[in-house]
């Protein structure tokens, strides 16, 4: 039996771009199903409509028997919807979260059990904005359980969160269900499909691919070019970044260097003696679950946070005594490619070349030579906001490199974008590494850390490994780095 | 110094175009105010006219039936009831038929022509205070004059002292001068509020002042170029409000101009230095609104707009001398209407130079330190 049918289903948003192009799925009964797709596919689009949250334009849905768009009511107390970013109350506490969402769905839940699966039991007069991202998730999950839903839709529970904690999510959801549940779960991470039987990859609004993913390859690598190959294949270019970029010419042995890097907040070490070096053109990638003390790094080594003990230096200069001389060295990309949205492409460019100082002949020369690497010319006059995901990724990057940094901080530069702009964002960064740009990233792609020259493992603030790629797989005995993250966290969490 | 003067000047731009490039925003900033000027002059008047008026007439003469019709006669009587029994004329009040009740006493005439005094009771609204104290008032002056009358009749000539009244700067007691003119420091007010306090918050919220962090504008930097734009806007905005006020309204403007706008400018400076000083604390727009109203309605209502600044209890005068609204409201009042002197404008933007001086460090120091 299927618990949801969907038939030639048609959403459209605006005039020239369809959300969900003629559509047919049947969604079988007691399975875990995992809907894939970089932001704007149209995954949330198609949760949406199941749920009955969105009237399509033509076709035909059927949840759990019911038609979502006419019977909303009769199916609420069916189904449990987890939208992104959870959808908690934040000003209410744990146990009143759930007490208010056990109401709106009028159901007698037994919270103690509850509580003790999520591990929430210690927490429940916390507020539900004071917990961390995992548990923030954990406890949208509680909510979502209550009642004993036929039916999980789950929208993103895994964003931003490292594999480890996303194979635990995952195990959480099998043992809180019974085996008549189907569970839909949706996600941008396109590896994620390995943790599950069934798969969904959308992409533009249609259906590249259902069924078992082992099928489309046995390890990341091959599965990431076959997905490629179904979303319309990518020649790989070589990136013309390289050639009209000059770095100063200096002698410094390490361009980044950490040195006994410490943060403590009260008792709390969110990070512990952090100490790398980064070579003029290496990649350096800093792994690790979250609440590792990534962000924490991040943000000391660009003078946002003050360390409690320890110097980070960009280019031999003491990033907290000078933070403006080095940051002139830095360009940055932040999460969630922080540019003004309100602004057009051009307006964007123009103010990050005026920020770094550059004059107005050279802002010229820069700002067109960015604009011809990204193919951005065409969107020279758009609003940021209204740009595909992917090209707000390009713009970022050519924000933080208008003044030809020799050092690039990237935080999570690819979370959300398709395997297509993926590849070409590496394609850019490879080559700028090429021509001795030094390189810090940090990622939740465990098949990005093999574009890195060396990585450095995080956990509980602390350095468990900093080595090349390979030989952290070879030492942790491992297939692969997701498998070698996995392991040596699980190592250390003993 | 050639890169500090570019990166102020691409930080000044991007303010303006994340001001003004958003048809909304642009369309929120113009015209609201100017909306507001129109109808808050035009509505909003602290004259008390349409006065319903009840009469027990006991009396029913000559005498007491020509005071009544000086009543109807006036310009801020409407109607006039006559309830017939004491009972009715009670309701009349409670249900706010009429707010003012005459009550003329059955001896009224007979007094008048004995020549010896009587009494008329006149019975005010209390619940509503304003109107009730002017509506008697009103009533105190027709009676009065009523008297004078009735003394020149029967030729009594009893010593008595005539009150002239003239009122200065605004001889008529327009109401609408006094309100159009306080509308412009309420709406550049507003305007200069909102568009610091968002400016810092909005970027917070969406994300991208972390990326101007790790630029190499300086603190200082942002500060100065989050002070400009907002400064700008609604220094113009409020030349355009004084220009309607002076010639669409026809207020007479009796100061210096360049001693009004020096000082327009001042007071802007200081009260978006308050608005920077919000919004570095804030970390959501709606947190920087709720800062916005926290300070604004007392700092309104402690300006001397409502009632006077000296006729505060003690300690309220002492809060509001930190109050930059104060100064502002007195040096364009006075400016406005009486040329105020040079040196009485200075003396009060002494204080407005301060609290945009002291505002400023702290919002400095407030966002540094939420960086640490």
């Amino acid at each position: 039996m299927n618990s949801v049918e969907i038939r030639n289903l048609v959403k459209t948003f605006s005039k020239d771009s369809k959300a969900l192009d003629n559509i047919s799925l049947n969604l079988e009964e007691g399975r875990i199903i995992a809907i894939l797709g970089a932001d704007g596919s149209g995954k949330t689009t198609l949760l949406r409509l199941i749920a009955g949250l969105l009237c399509s334009d033509s076709g035909k849905i059927t949840t759990l028997g019911f038609n979502p768009q006419k019977e909303k009511d009769k199916l609420v107390s069916l189904y449990g919807y987890m939208p992104q970013k959870f959808g908690l109350y934040e000003d209410l506490t744990v146990i009143e979260n759930l007490q208010l969402y056990a109401q709106l769905k009028k159901s007698q839940s037994n919270f103690d059990e509850l509580l003790k699966f999520t591990t929430l039991e210690p927490f429940k007069k916390r507020l539900a904005r004071d917990l961390s991202g995992g548990m923030k998730q954990k406890l949208a999950l509680a909510c979502c359980l209550l009642g004993e839903p036929k039916l999980l839709i789950l929208d993103e529970p895994s964003v931003g969160v490292d594999p480890l904690s996303r194979i635990e999510l995952l195990e959480l959801v099998k043992k809180m269900i019974n085996k008549n549940t189907t569970v839909i779960w949706s996600s941008s991470y396109l590896d994620e499909s390995y943790n599950f039987d069934l798969s969904i990859i959308l992409d533009k609004g249609k259906v590249i691919f259902q069924g078992n993913t082992k099928t489309l390859g046995e390890n990341i690598e091959q599965f990431e070019k076959k997905v490629i190959e179904l979303m319309g294949g990518y020649i790989e270019k070589p990136s013309i970044i390289a050639k009209n970029y000059h770095i100063t010419e200096h002698n410094q042995e390490c361009i980044v260097v950490a040195d006994n890097l410490s943060k403590r907040y009260g008792d709390f070490w969110a990070v512990k003696n952090n100490t790398f070096c980064i070579k003029k053109g290496e990649i350096f990638g800093l792994l690790g679950p979250n609440g590792a003390g990534k962000s924490t790094t991040f943000k000391m080594m660009c003078a946002l946070i003050k360390p409690t003990g320890g110097k980070g230096y960009i280019m031999g200069v003491d990033v907290e005594k000078e933070p403006t001389k080095a940051r002139s060295y830095l360009g940055y990309m932040a999460q969630k490619f922080s540019l003004y949205s309100r602004l057009s492409v051009m307006d964007n460019l123009d103010f990050f070349s005026g920020a770094y100082g550059l004059n107005r002949k050279e802002r010229k020369k820069r700002i067109s030579m960015i604009l011809e690497i990204f193919n951005l010319e065409k969107y020279k006059n758009t609003i940021t906001e209204f740009l595909p995901l992917g090209f707000k990724q390009r713009l970022s990057l050519g924000c933080a490199i208008i003044h030809e940094p020799p050092v690039l901080f990237l935080d999570e530069p690819t979370s959300g974008v398709d395997a297509i702009s993926r590849r070409e964002f590496w394609t850019h960064i490879k080559a700028l590494s090429r021509i001795g740009v030094s390189v810090l990233v940090t990622t939740h792609f465990m098949d990005e850390a093999r574009f890195c020259d060396n990585i450095s493992l995080f956990y509980n603030g602390e350095i468990i490994a900093l080595d090349t790629p390979s030989n952290i797989i070879v030492k942790a005995n491992a297939k692969d780095m997701q498998d070698a993250f996995i392991k040596v966290i699980r190592e250390a969490k003993k | 110094m050639q890169g500090r003067l570019i990166r102020v000047k691409a930080l000044i731009k991007k303010e303006f175009l994340a001001i003004f490039k958003d048809p909304k925003n642009r369309a929120l900033i113009i015209f609201p105010p100017i909306l507001q000027l129109f109808v808050f002059a035009q509505a909003i008047t602290l004259e008390v006219r349409n006065i319903d008026i009840s009469v027990m007439d006991y009396s029913n003469t000559y005498y007491s039936r020509e005071l009544i019709s000086r009543f109807s006669a006036s310009k801020w009587f409407r109607k006039i009831y006559f309830p017939k029994t004491t009972k009715e004329f009670r309701e009349d009040i409670d249900l706010k038929k009429s707010q003012l009740g005459i009550i003329i006493q059955n001896d009224f005439a007979k007094a008048i022509n004995k020549q010896s005094s009587t009494d008329v009771l006149v019975i005010a609204d209390g619940r509503q205070t304003n109107s009730a104290s002017l509506a008697s008032g009103y009533a105190n002056s027709i009676i009065s004059e009523y008297n004078s009358e009735l003394e020149k009749k029967f030729n009594i000539t009893s010593p008595s002292i005539n009150v002239v009244i003239r009122n200065w700067f605004n001889p008529n007691i327009e109401y609408k001068w006094f309100l159009t003119v306080s509308m412009i420091v309420m709406l550049s007010l507003v305007l200069s509020l909102l568009l610091s306090a968002l400016s810092i918050a909005r970027e917070r919220e969406l994300g991208t002042f972390n990326q101007l962090l790790v630029s190499p504008l300086s603190y200082d930097e942002i500060l100065f170029s989050k002070t400009v734009p907002p400064l700008i806007t609604a220094f113009i905005s409020s030349i355009i409000i004084t220009l309607i006020v002076a010639f669409l309204f026809k207020v007479p403007f009796m100061g210096s101009i360049i001693l009004y706008f020096f000082a327009t400018f001042i007071s802007l400076f200081s009260i978006i230095g308050v608005g920077l000083f919000i919004s570095s604390l804030a970390y959501t727009q709606q947190q920087a609104i709720l800062g916005v109203f926290a300070f604004q309605m007392p700092a309104v209502l402690l300006s001397g707009f409502v009632s006077p600044v000296e006729d505060m209890p003690l300690f309220f005068q002492y809060i509001s001398a930190f109050n930059p609204i104060r100064y502002y409201m007195l040096i364009i009042k006075g400016v406005y209407f009486k040329n105020m002197d040079i040196g009485t404008v200075f003396l009060n933007l002494i204080p407005l130079i301060l609290i945009a001086i002291f505002s400023l460090m702290i919002a400095r120091f407030s966002f540094k330190r939420k960086i640490e």
